[in-house]
């Protein structure tokens, strides 16, 4: 479904990513696991277009995204999240959530300027729409919370609903249980399996927490410095010796953790 | 519904206001109208869309200029030529949205400063002063709409609610949309705003015609009430007039610009006796504002409402 092929990137004279291909099949909740700095963070920023690769290719459904612009990108149905926060702070949880949902605004700026009934209406369905979400995801009483003021995990919990809001075919997440206790990664791990299982997304996810990783995904590719080292199983992964020298370390087992 | 009962509140006391009150200050007034929709449209472009222009007086010029010139070497009709100064110089504004697609926060407000000299420095040039008049600019016709002429302070005070509330209407439906929204979004976290599907060059450009237009208007309106227009109204000091109407209100609210607007085109009306006092009394409510209230006076009084449960009773939320 989406197709990584060889892909290069080089700033200035570091080579942050080597040659990477790996492909997401439709349906699979799949981890991209690596050291700090190991170009985890650029493989997304290239998909959604944030940069031109050095060098590569990124095909989506058959599709060149490299001709396309990385406003396009949501279009196909690829949505992302951001390591540090992509919320607009100023704005509220619901507003937060109406910019997830902008690919369904298409009222005339003309219609929106006089305020005719179709722009009305427009934003009155988008509304109940984010409402809807948050209400069943039992969040209902943040909508019109200033997101700067909420806590780090609640705002990382907000911009994967954003990101929902905007009909993904595939979510990239990055590093969404950072910063999260115990029970909010179980809560957060629930839900992204419902979002996989029970609505359909494919899952390409960005996360340090090995339990978390191991416990969810179905498979996993692992990175150091701009290469791919490994792919597999989770207990495929960890059984790697290149990948315990590189990340994992030696001695600790992901199991007891 | 608590909204309604202000809301009407408000335009009760625009509408009787004239009977109380001297023909000129009717007509500051009116003038202060028109400085709102200049304020509103450089806080859309700046607050908003966080696109900083220190040029606006050249739209005011370019507004005013063409509504005059259209009714009098066009023979158009007033009703006519006036939204069509307002839609011109929304096309120029589309001229100086091609440099803020290049250029960052700082280059671009050069840029405009730029461009709001250089349509100074145009207009008088002797090659065209057969239309623009020159140094000493041309006289404008009143409004006029079918048979009715626009000429008394009140009459004209009424023209300008009338437009201002209309244009105040648009432009608070556009703020509070999914276009205001964008360029919330793509001022403070343009990747992430990209990556939701906000194209920035088209909403770039829409801040721009917007600012624009909404000026334009601004300068028509100006240029009907004074029944005179010339360059030397259209230099930086107006530019940076509308800058701090905008600041002094808050930047990215628009109630804070209508204060702000008509805060500071009465201030000088006040003062006209000392100008030293009023260039004082300009710089020192300007400095205070920025030390004391840096989100203008508008978002003093949000916090002042937060703070104090008494006013929140008196004014209900969403009022
Ligand atoms: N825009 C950029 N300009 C220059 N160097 C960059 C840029 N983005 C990333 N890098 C560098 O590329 C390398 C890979 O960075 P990246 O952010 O992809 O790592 P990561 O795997 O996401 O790490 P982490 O786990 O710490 O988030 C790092 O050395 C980083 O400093
Ligand atoms: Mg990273």
């Amino acid at each position: 479904m989406l197709t990584v092929q060889d892909l290069s990137m080089r700033f200035g004279g570091l080579q942050a990513l080597d040659r990477v291909s790996f492909t997401v099949n439709e349906g699979e909740i799949v981890g991209l696991i690596g050291p700090n700095g190991a170009g985890k963070t650029t493989v997304f920023n290239l998909i959604s277009r944030l940069y031109d690769p050095t060098d590569g290719r990124i095909s989506f459904r058959g599709e060149d995204l490299l001709r396309l612009r990385p406003y396009q990108i949501v279009e196909r149905g690829i949505v992302r999240t951001f390591q540090l926060l992509g919320l607009f702070p100023y704005m509220t949880v619901l507003e937060n959530l109406l910019v997830g949902e902008h690919r369904d605004f298409w009222a005339h700026p003309i219609a929106v300027a006089l305020g005719l009934p179709r722009a009305r209406r427009q934003e009155h369905d988008r509304r109940a729409q984010a409402l809807w979400l948050l209400r069943f995801l039992k969040m209902e009483a943040l909508a019109d919370a200033f997101v700067f003021a909420l806590p780090y995990g609640t705002q990382k919990l907000i911009e994967l609903v954003r990101a929902l809001l905007a009909r993904p075919r595939v979510l990239l997440l990055d590093e969404p249980v950072a910063g999260m206790n115990a029970a909010e990664k179980a809560a957060m791990r629930e839900f992204i399996k419902r979002i996989n299982h029970d609505w359909g997304i494919t899952i390409l996810l960005v996360e340090h927490d090995m339990n978390f990783v191991m416990g969810l995904c179905d498979r996993i590719i692992v990175l150091s410095y701009g290469r791919v080292i490994a792919e597999g199983r989770a207990d495929e992964v960890q059984q790697n010796p290149e990948v315990i020298a590189a990340y994992l370390g030696e001695g600790i087992s992901v199991a007891r953790t | 519904m608590p909204r309604y009962i202000w809301l009407a509140v408000i335009a009760l006391v625009l509408i009787v206001l004239p009977f109380g009150l001297k023909g000129y200050t009717i007509y500051i007034l009116s003038l202060a109208g028109a400085n709102i929709l200049s304020a509103v449209g450089l806080n859309l472009l700046m607050g908003y869309a966080g696109q900083v222009s220190i040029g606006q007086a050249a739209f005011l010029a370019i507004g005013g200029y063409t509504s005059a010139l259209f009714m009098t070497k066009l023979g158009l009709e007033f009703w006519l030529a006036f939204p069509l100064a307002g839609i011109i110089t929304g096309v120029t504004g589309l001229i100086l949205f091609i440099p803020a697609l290049r250029l960052s926060a700082i280059y671009l407000a050069i840029a405009t400063l730029g461009f709001g000299a250089a349509v100074q420095q145009l207009i008088p040039l002797p090659y065209w002063s057969a239309i623009f008049g020159g140094h000493q600019g041309i006289k404008v016709p009143r409004p006029q709409i079918g048979g009715f002429v626009f000429d008394t302070d009140w009459e004209l005070y009424y023209l300008t609610l009338v437009v201002v509330v209309a244009l105040l209407i648009v432009s608070w439906n556009v703020a509070r949309s999914y276009i205001g929204r964008a360029f919330i979004a793509l001022r403070d976290k343009p990747a992430a705003a990209e990556a939701l599907g906000i194209n920035p060059t088209r909403y770039k450009a829409y801040a721009f015609v917007l600012s624009a237009f909404l000026t334009g208007i601004a300068g028509a309106l100006q240029a009907h009430l004074v029944g005179h227009i010339s360059p030397g109204e259209f230099g930086l000091g107006k530019s940076i007039e509308i800058f701090a109407m905008v600041i002094l209100g808050g930047i990215g609210s628009l109630p804070g610009s209508i204060l702000g607007a008509v805060f500071l085109t009465f201030l000088p009306h006040w003062l006209a006796q000392a100008k030293l006092l009023y260039t004082f009394f300009y710089g020192a409510a300007l400095v205070l504002v920025i030390i004391f209230m840096p989100y203008g006076v508008w978002g003093f009084f949000v916090r002042l409402y937060y703070r104090f449960p008494a006013i929140q009773k008196l004014f209900p939320k969403g009022a």
